[in-house]
This record gives C-alpha cells, structure tokens and sequence, in this order.
C-alpha cells in the first residue's frame, strides 16, 4: 500500500500551506523552480493537513485507502 | 534582496505560537480585558505538538479522565508526589505544586471552549487525536476578539534596558517584515525535537522559542534534559513515528537480534514490580524513560538489529488490531501493508519532548520583564522525566496563568510608544542574510541536517564526556565556519534560515548542560556517571548568555515541599549490560 500525494499544477499557487503544514515534512518548496515538490511519500501521515490548509480547493490530493 | 514593506503593530499582549499553551493564553489575557495578537510561524493550530499528542491528560479528576493508558490520581496530592518522585526532585516544587492543584480545573473547563470528549479524545477522535483540543480552541480565540496573523517567523525579541518590548517578525507568506510593540510577550512557542536526528515531533519543533529568550538575556534551566518516546518506527519505508495509546501495542514485546524478550531484564520483576507499578503505575506511557534507555543499552551491548530493536507484534489477539481508534490507525496507516503478523517490526527512541526550557516562576513571569512563557519552551514542571499526560496538563495551567500575568503587566506598563534601539540592528541582520552569496555550507538545510546528526550521534540516549566534548566541538565549528554564511535564496526560505540559527543554538545548550552534569538523573543518563548523585547534583543547571559566552550556574534545588528519600532502586543501571 503506497500514499500518493497529487499536486494539481493548475491550481497550485505557490502559497506554501500545504508545505508548512506538513509534519514530516513530505513537501518541500524548490527554490529554483519555484514549485512545490513532493517527496518521501513513505513517511507521511495521512493527517491531511496539507488537503486542509491549502489555499485552493483541490489543489493537492492524498490518496490512501484507509 | 529586501523585504516588501514593514509594518508597525500595537498590542497589549503578544503571543507567540499557536499550540495549546498560546491559545490558552490568548484567550486568558483577553478575558482579562487586553487587546491579543496571537501569531504562528506556519498555519495557525495545525502543525504543532498539542495536535499530534495522544490526548491524554494526567490530573485528579477519576472517574472523568479515563484510566486505559495513564494512571489517574485520586486526588492532586498523589499526582504532586508522583511527579516529583519521577521527575527525581529535579523540579521546580512550586510549579509541581500550581500543575497539580490546577490542572483538575483547567481541563474541566476546556469543555465551555468547545472541545468536546475531554480525557478521551485518542478513544473518540482520529488521528491526530489533538485536533480536538487546538480547533476548537482556535475558534474561541478568534470569537473572543483576539487578532490572529499565520506565517509570522520571529526574528528576535526587542530587549530596551531588560525589558522585552515586542518581536520582530518576517512574513513569511506576504514578504513583509513586521515589528510588533507589545506590553507583554508571551513565549509559548513549544520545544525542540527537531534538533535530533531522530524525533516523533513535527518539523517545526526547532527550539526557537529557546533561543530568542536566550539571546534576549533570558534564563533556561535543565536543558539537558530530553524525553524519548521508544516506540518509534524504524523501519526504512515507514514513517518514524510512535503508536499513540494504541491498544494492540500492550500485546507487543520487544526482542533483542536473538529474539530475547529483554525488557524484564531492565524492569524490576516478582514482588519488586508490585511495589514499581504502585510507583509508577502500570501503563508504558509513565515509564517511557526507562523503556527507551533499555532499548538503547541492548543496542549499545550489540544486541541490537543494527540501530533498532525488534517490536514483536506477532501475538496481539485477533480482534485487538480493530480494538480503538489507533489501533486502526496503527495497523492500516504506520504499518501500511508490513505483515506484523509474520515478523516484528524494527523500533527505536526519538525524541519527543524537551523537559526543560525558559525559567519561570509560578505566575510564568522569565527573568526578563515583559517576556513571560509557557508550555513546552519552559523548563522546572517536569524536572528529570515526565509523566504520560502532564505536558497537556501543563499547558492548559501555565497557559491560563501566562496570559493572566501578561495581561496584568500590560496594563500596568503600557505599550511602548516609540521605536526601539534594536529594530535596526535586527532588521540588518535579516537583510545580510538575504542578500549574501551562495556557499554551499551556508546553507540552512545542510546545517540543520549537520546538527541534527551530531546531536543524536552524541547527546541521545546514552551520553558520555568524550561524545558531549565531540558534539560541543561539531556545534563550535558550524557556528564558526557555516552560521558566517548562512544564506537564504527567498523571504519564504528565510524560516529555514532563522531555524538553523536556533537549533544550533539549542543544541549548544543542550550539549553544554548534558556535559556539567556528571551523573545519571531521570531522562539525562551518562554512561560515564551512571549513578544519581543526590550529594553533589541536586542542582538545576541555569543557562545564560554572558556578552557572546554561554554561562552555566548551578543552583541547589530549593525542596521546599518533599525531600527525596532513599533513592528508588527501580533504576535502569549500567551493570544490566
């Protein structure tokens, strides 16, 4: 069983949100590209904070059957 | 590089942080009629240590607490004792005292906030269960009037004379740098388990709330002093996190690389362990102290599954696995399709608590006038080791009573009318920041990775002189070598920035304090001095900044209410090896 975490590029504004509402943290903003990253999906929670806090409505999705 | 625009805020009662303790606290000075801004570094309430705690509560109130993982008192004199005789008399007596007597109120009340379930929320809500306790609390700051402002990284405390007169603060989200002029500051910015590599914390407990009161000329005692919460994950692929009151895990054992169920061979057994239960009570959540050190000294002895213990899952009953609500949690999500009923599952300590932090006294007042504090950044309530559910109860007691103190001395001395000396000075610093070159050692996520691998390397479970002296000697060179350049590409990137900043500054503290104290006591345990010293370490250990040198005082501690009597041989000693 694997938790994917999906970020809908149209909708992302860049807010950060989801990144500092993360735990872990399993997002990470890059500084270069300017874009949220998704990394070390295996660690994250399943908290959803990141779905709760973003600024957009379904700007970022995770995905786990539980 | 430059900020976008500054901003000016006037306010009676500042609070930093959004835990528990900081809204408790809000809430407090506004009900004392002050006008409250309430800021976090992140989002407001989400992402901090009273949201991913079990819920569990230790206080006098049987019959509405419930008894399942934690022992409940029968009245506040018991959970008084108690703590002092776990915390080995390390603790302020006064604060243990104001914990204990007030707690049962406290927590009562957090029903008239709208948290619903109280004393059983890991029972009744998912994961993470805390989210009982912070969203409705949040709610109730911003009905009462309080002003709340997300993404605000505090760079430093604005000190005139000894008084602590307000923050300056960078917004993280809108690029502005903001400069509060505060009556009174309210430090409830939580701890640091960041600061090790392992940890069950949250990314954002990096000790800031430390180090602005430290650099601010603020005292901190008992630095040294970390929990470790033992069943951590360590499974490579699986998320480093431990099974909050989970019931299935009562079941588990613990087993060495032979497969040896070790754990009786560290805890008292026959009619000791009566006596130890009676003690302690029989839940693992109050001697987790004890439960971790074991874990790490079978590693030690190379017992250990690399750098782990195996947790045998193997017999939990069937049925046991859909028993509560984070049993279910436990099983679907942390384990996540690893077959825990083939084989045992690699775990190991991380840090989860500071027990340690700010001096206070019992109205939350610091050394420095106008800063008061609470919660986790404190230090004195738990003294050596702490007790499953005291830190929320804590909070809850010294965040009503920090706003109530912050509120009076607000009103009493005004809000400071002018600009302050050092928003200049602090405003520069930032800039540097902003604008140096990029060096690859400058930057914030590397020194934070150095940091966090000297610090569980060196100053973990098992500390010895050579390991402290090696860590101090890390510490020294980053600062010396990679704090000059550290960098920061963007305004949002500054957070990490100012992060390194305090963790190294923390981890100095930590590292510095675990090295003066040459025994063993609660959670601080030396394998160089494995004895507690009742004769010569009945000290506290003061931490303070004297111009750019770190000042370590040691003062006895005052046991006004309960002496310690024999000392308890239900002690993990280094002859079990």
């Amino acid at each position: 069983m694997k938790v994917i975490i999906t970020i809908n590029r149209e909708k992302c504004t860049r807010c950060g949100f989801c990144v500092d509402a993360c735990p872990i943290p399993c997002l990470f903003i890059d500084e270069e590209k300017n874009e949220i990253v998704v990394k070390d999906e295996h660690l994250c929670l399943v908290c959803r904070n990141c779905e709760e806090e973003a600024s957009r409505k379904d700007c970022i999705k995770v995905d786990f059957p539980y | 590089m430059n900020f976008k625009d500054e901003k000016v805020i006037k306010t009676d009662v500042l609070v930093i942080g959004s835990g528990g303790a900081g809204l408790r606290a809000a809430l407090e000075a506004r009900a004392y009629g002050a006008e409250v801004y309430l800021i976090d570094k992140v989002v407001l309430a989400t992402n901090n240590s009273t949201r991913y705690s079990g819920g569990g509560f230790k206080a006098a109130l049987p019959g509405i607490l419930s008894d399942a993982y934690t022992k409940v008192f029968a009245t506040p004199k018991q959970h008084f004792e108690a703590a002092l005789l776990h915390g080995e008399y390390l603790n302020d007596q006064f604060l243990v005292e104001t914990l204990c007597y007030e707690a049962p109120a406290r927590i009562l009340e957090l029903q008239e906030f709208g948290v619903e379930h109280v004393g059983e929320l890991y029972l009744k809500l998912p994961y993470p269960h805390g989210t009982g306790l912070v969203k409705p609390l949040l709610k109730a700051v911003k009905e009462a009037g309080c002003k709340t402002r997300a993404g605000l990284v505090v760079a430093d405390l604005l000190v005139e004379g000894g008084t602590v007169r307000g923050v300056m603060a960078v917004d993280i989200y809108t690029g502005s740098l903001f400069t509060f002029r505060a009556g009174a500051t309210v430090l409830a910015s939580g701890g640091a388990g960041e600061v090790y590599k392992r940890n069950d914390t949250s990314a954002n407990t990096t000790g800031d709330g430390f180090a602005l009161a430290y650099r601010a000329g603020a005292e901190l005692r008992d630095m040294e002093i970390i929990q470790f919460e033992p069943y951590v994950q360590a499974e490579p692929g699986l998320p480093m996190m431990d099974r909050h009151e989970c019931e299935a895990e009562f079941y588990g054992i613990l087993r060495n690389r032979k497969g040896e169920d070790f754990l009786p061979k560290y805890l008292p057994g026959g009619d000791e362990l009566d006596a130890f239960h009676k003690q302690f009570g029989t839940h693992l959540t109050d001697i987790r102290e004890m439960v971790a050190r074991s874990m790490a000294m079978e590693v030690h002895a190379g017992r250990g599954d690399g750098e782990a213990v195996l947790f045998d899952l193997t017999s939990v009953p069937p049925g046991k696995w859909d028993a509560d609500i984070a049993s279910v949690y436990t099983r679907n999500v942390l384990l996540r399709g690893f077959d825990v009923d083939k084989k045992p599952v690699r775990v190991f300590p991380g840090a989860i608590c500071n027990l340690g932090g700010v001096a206070i006294d019992v109205d939350c007042r610091t050394s420095l006038k106008g800063l008061f504090a609470a919660g986790e950044v404190t230090g004195g309530v738990h003294g050596a080791a702490r007790l499953g559910g005291d830190a929320l109860a804590d909070i809850f007691v010294f965040g009503a009573r920090a706003g109530r103190s912050a509120a009076l001395y607000a009103g009493s001395n005004g809000v400071p009318p002018g600009e302050i000396p050092v928003e200049a000075e602090i405003r520069n610093r930032l800039v540097e920041i902003l604008n140096r070159t990029l060096k690859s050692k400058g930057d914030p996520h590397t020194i934070k990775e150095a940091i966090k691998e000297t610090m569980w390397r060196n100053v973990g479970l098992l500390r010895r002189g050579e390991g402290l002296d090696q860590a101090l000697t890390d510490l020294g060179e980053l600062k010396e070598k990679s704090l000059p350049h550290l960098f920061s590409r963007s305004i949002r990137e500054l957070k990490y920035a100012l992060e390194a900043e305090s963790m190294l500054t923390v981890a100095e503290m930590i590292a510095c304090s675990a090295n003066r104290r040459e025994e063993s006591r609660g959670a601080h345990y030396r394998l160089d001095h494995p004895y507690r010293d009742d004769r010569s370490w009945l000290k506290n250990i003061f931490i303070r900044r004297e111009g750019d040198r770190m000042a370590l005082l040691e003062r006895p501690v005052a046991l006004l209410r309960s002496k310690p009597g024999p000392i308890s041989k239900f002690r993990l000693e280094v002859k079990a090896l």
